[in-house]
């Protein structure tokens, strides 16, 4: 590994910076070493004992409480030093001068990837992208700091700021169109319902953020941002943090979102265009939600109101009823822009259910968590400890994969299992539709890929059965492997009616219900409405949460571990949402 | 915590990798400084020392890939690479094992058991002293979240970093099991030197420790290793619980094959049997009612220390006529003179009572141990019935 010169150096280095590390310690690592070396004396002086009584040999046995020693040693000063030897091959400075330029030249592909335009990005958007590059310079701010294999260096970068374009472009819009109204005749300009042409709206809007963007440095902004690089597999790696992403972004998330949302804000007189927000598919968690936004009352009126506040609800078929038999009076809910939902008991044909009805903006804000966010991982956690890892706004347990070894799981579009057995599969896709596949309707892993990359698939649950497909009750076989489905059981369900628009049920004991078959639980999705719907696994797992905190009426009050959930969050950016 | 040690250029040395090469030596050379002072022979355990290794890495890896087959594409891709982490620590004991009857089969070793009883405290330190690698790592960390200040550090919890930001504390599983594997070592050595001529009862005593307290801390796992039939008990408890069952019926088979058929072995047997399903019922209700983990691992160290106790009394009450068993086989054997029925029924008679009286001298703590025992397993027994039947009532 090492030649013999390297070997010396390393021994030299590290002998030296522990050495000198004793000086830097805080009183506890010192008070830890003084007590193992007490610890090692006694310990040796034991090894002598036994050495004379014959029980032990002094050499090995002394051996031995060194290495153990070293062991106890090196955990302390692990824990204090961190890295002891550290050569790098080359200099961190170096290599923040090259992420700089690249970043102003996306050609490099060493910069960052918010700089490369999208693609299917429309005329408006490949302006804003231009005058967003073209914007940029990036020079180091005073020197670099290297502390171990850790380095940050000050970056002085100058941007387009694109949030200010917002008025100006609104403003000239508004004028433009105005100007347009005045030099037209009526037919030129509305359409038959009285409204005006699309294609009007569209002229405006470009010819503003055409001018906008012509004398664009006015909105440059200047900011000093850290820039962390660490050295890992053998090289200085740099780590923008998420305030330089935003700033090579133009101080917006995702420029196609801040494109559609200029557009939105400049027609916000006009016409009604939604603001867009998603959750980017490869994130480990969404945006924390704004506690101030989640809310409990008692009082119907009000649930009915926020029903019909919600531009989410607008054209709906609801599953929540108000004349239902409501039970412990307490309806929770949590509504912003981009996700609402209301969530309730009542007692169902004769089961008592927890369910929460769920309306999103965008399908990326359905998703699946798991355990140390990998598959396979032997981590298991509450429900509600993954929730509050994610900043789910309302989760429920998924089909708790790690618990059997059959099925077919797929995760962030990659198929990990495939032994689907006689199982039937809830295969979510990117527009948050509920798909199933049947039994032996897969029949090899090659088809199941395809079938991954064909649908769209995100991801996977196996559970089952199907409770209800297009609106009709799905027969399922009687010895179904899993959910033990004549006997009564908590269970747990998703269902969907329409796009982003969901139901989620837990079936639990209470108000003389004990539990329920798979048949009595598919009849009580269909009766909510649902098109589709889906079991997913019961018992002590069936949990809902919300706000980190168990809703239903859980199996002996408690929360078991589990590897997966299923959840649900907010788009809206942290900034935006408080 | 700072995971590597050492960089240099593109070479990286990982703090663990450092800490487990110390904990094999460790192992090994308290191992060979027992032996050998007890005359064991050098060779035998110089050539133990590289097949145990290897046979430890291979087993832990397989092991933990049977629990975690998905991590892996196949079970070669898990046996070939030993880079990555993922090691269940359980695969040591059969890989230690199966080294030395290697080593017995050679004739490096003159006896089997004599091996084992001095490979038993190393591999105690060794196991213990490799605990502490996960202070680099996020894995043997407990159930339970720790949220109270004044228990957020060592050896109570351990911190771990939230993907939300923030920090998490969690019972420090691993760091309690690398402070039960140095006493499972102490209380070895002290066995070993006491009792080195009894063969195989230090390793007896590593085993009956290892289990009981196996059982509990995997208990408080969040990241236990399952069979893939299995998500309620985990490999290490189905284990523990077998190799304690499996001594129970091995030390009271060699008390009744020494003393013949005595009563009290029925009452021991009820007591043993209680005691396990004692752990096992434990074991299902911290899973129902994770919130009472605090009485409910109370309850069950009970209840495993009576199991652990009740071995003891067994191999005590059966080791006397052991010694005097093993004393005669190892000297030449004289011609007995013919003896009536009569004579010989009350010889036996004569020496059951002597021996008992000895007994009595001998292990003073048989009669302690048996009652704390006994008084453990009712116990645990009656607050987990009492814990049963109010959350009935619920």
């Amino acid at each position: 590994m090492f030649d013999t010169d390297t070997l010396f150096r390393v021994l030299e280095n590290g002998i030296q910076n522990i050495i000198d590390h004793f000086g830097k310690m805080d009183y506890i690592h010192l008070l830890l070493m003084s007590a193992l070396a007490v610890a090692f004396v006694i310990v040796i002086f034991g090894v002598i004992r036994q050495a004379i009584r014959k029980k032990m040999e002094f050499f090995w046995g002394t051996l031995a409480a060194i290495c153990a020693g070293l062991v106890l040693f090196f955990c302390v000063m692990a824990s204090s030093a961190g890295t002891v030897v550290f050569l790098p091959d080359e200099d961190p400075e170096s290599v923040a001068i090259r992420f700089a330029q690249s970043c102003m030249d996306p050609e490099l592909q060493d910069g960052l990837q918010m700089t490369v335009i999208p693609e299917g990005s429309d005329d408006n958007e490949k302006m804003i992208y231009d005058a967003l590059r073209s914007s940029f310079s990036v020079k180091a701010a005073g020197e670099m700091q290297v502390e171990g294999r850790h380095a940050q260096q000050s970056l002085e970068v100058t941007y387009l700021d694109l949030k200010q374009l917002m008025s100006p472009v609104k403003a000239q819009t508004e004028k433009n169109i105005d100007e347009y109204v005045e030099n037209h005749s009526n037919a030129e300009i509305y359409d038959e319902d009285d409204n005006y042409k699309s294609e009007i709206m569209e002229n405006a809007y470009s010819k503003a953020l055409r001018s906008a963007l012509s004398d664009v440095s006015k909105y440059y902004t200047t900011v000093e941002l850290p820039l962390q690089l660490s050295y890992e597999n053998g090289h200085w790696q740099t780590q923008p943090d998420e305030q330089i992403k935003v700033a090579f972004s133009g101080g917006v998330t995702t420029l196609d979102t801040f494109a559609n949302n200029l557009k939105s804000e400049a027609l916000s007189e006009i016409i009604y265009i939604p603001k867009r927000y998603t959750i980017a598919e490869d994130a480990l968690l969404a945006p924390a939600p704004d506690p101030a936004k989640f809310g409990a009352t008692t009082d119907i009126e009000e649930i009915k109101a926020l029903y019909a506040s919600s531009k989410l609800t607008e054209g709906r078929t609801l599953f929540w009823d108000e004349n239902a038999n409501f039970k412990g009076k307490e309806f929770r809910y949590y509504m912003d822009e981009t996700i609402f939902f209301v969530a309730w008991k009542e007692v169902y044909q004769g089961k008592y259910c927890a369910f929460a009805e769920v309306f999103i903006a965008d399908p990326s804000q359905f998703r699946r968590k798991l355990a140390a966010d990998m598959y396979g991982s032997g981590i298991q956690k509450k429900a509600s400890q993954l929730a509050a890892e994610c900043n789910a706004v309302i989760a429920m347990n998924g089909d708790y994969y790690k618990y059997r070894s059959e099925g077919i799981t797929v995760y962030q579009r990659e198929l990990y299992r495939f032994r689907p057995h006689k199982l039937e599969c809830c295969h979510v896709n990117s527009a948050g539709d509920l798909l199933f596949t049947y039994a032996g309707e897969l029949s090899n892993e090659e088809e199941a890929r395809n079938y991954v990359e064909q649908n769209d698939v995100l991801f996977t649950l196996t559970f089952g059965p199907v409770l209800v497909a297009n609106g009709e009750l799905h027969s399922f076989a009687r010895d179904y492997l899993l959910g033990q489905g004549l006997q009564y059981y908590s269970r747990a369900a998703i269902g969907q009616s329409g796009s982003c628009h969901y139901l989620l049920m837990n079936l639990n004991y209470g108000y003389g219900s004990r539990g329920a078959t798979l048949a009595e639980e598919a009849k009580i999705m269909q009766g909510k409405g649902c098109e589709n719907a889906y079991a997913l696994d019961g018992g002590q797992t069936a949990e809902m949460v919300i706000q980190n905190r168990v809703f239903n009426a859980i199996d002996y009050g408690n929360e078991r571990l589990v590897s997966d959930i299923i959840y649900f969050g907010t788009a809206l950016p942290e900034e935006e949402n408080r | 915590m700072e995971p590597i040690s050492i960089i240099v250029g593109t070479t990286e040395i990982p703090w663990k990798s450092i800490l487990l090469v110390l904990s094999v030596m460790a192992a090994f050379f308290l191992s060979y400084s027992l032996y050998t002072a007890h005359k064991g022979g050098r060779i035998g355990m110089w050539l133990w020392a590289p097949p145990a290794v290897f046979l430890s890495l291979f087993f832990c890896r397989a092991l933990y890939w049977y629990c975690n087959r998905e991590q892996y594409n196949d079970f070669s891709a898990a046996i070939r690479d030993y880079t990555p982490d993922g090691f269940a620590m359980l695969g040591i004991v059969p890989a230690v094992v199966l080294a030395a009857v290697f080593i017995r089969l050679i004739r490096l070793a003159k006896s089997l058991p004599a091996m084992l009883d001095a490979i038993a405290p190393g591999i105690s330190l060794g196991m213990g002293l490799s605990y502490l690698m996960c202070l680099f790592d996020i894995r043997c960390r407990g159930k339970v979240v720790v949220s109270t200040p004044v228990f957020c550090h060592l050896p109570f919890s351990a911190p771990m970093t939230m993907p939300q930001g923030g920090v998490e504390y969690r019972f420090a599983t691993f760091f309690i099991g690398f402070l039960v594997m140095l006493g499972i070592m102490k209380l070895c050595m002290e066995f070993y030197a006491a009792r080195s001529e009894e063969k195989g009862c230090t390793a007896a005593l590593f085993l009956l420790l290892y289990s009981a307290s196996g059982f509990i801390l995997d208990s408080t796992r969040y990241d236990a290793g399952y069979f893939p039939f299995n998500g309620f008990v985990s490999v290490l408890q189905i284990f523990a619980g077998l190799s304690i069952l499996g001594l129970a019926i091995g030390f009271c088979v060699r008390l009744l094959k020494r003393r013949g058929f005595v009563w009290y072995v029925i009452p021991w047997w009820v007591a043993m049997l209680l005691s396990m399903g004692a752990t096992g019922y434990l074991e299902y209700l911290v899973q129902r009612y994770g919130d009472r983990y605090l009485l409910l691992y109370s309850l069950m160290a009970l209840s495993c220390l009576a199991m652990v106790l009740l071995v003891y009394v067994i191999y005590a009450l059966g080791r006397k006529k052991a010694e005097t068993v093993e004393e005669t086989e190892e000297q030449p054997q004289e011609p007995e003179p013919e003896k009536t029925a009569a004579a010989e029924e009350n010889t036996v008679a004569v020496t059951a009572a002597e021996n008992d009286a000895e007994e009595e001298e001998e292990n003073p703590a048989v009669v302690p141990a048996g009652l704390a025992a006994v008084s453990a397993v009712l116990a645990a027994l009656g607050f987990s019935a009492l814990l049963f039947s109010k959350k009935k009532k619920e």
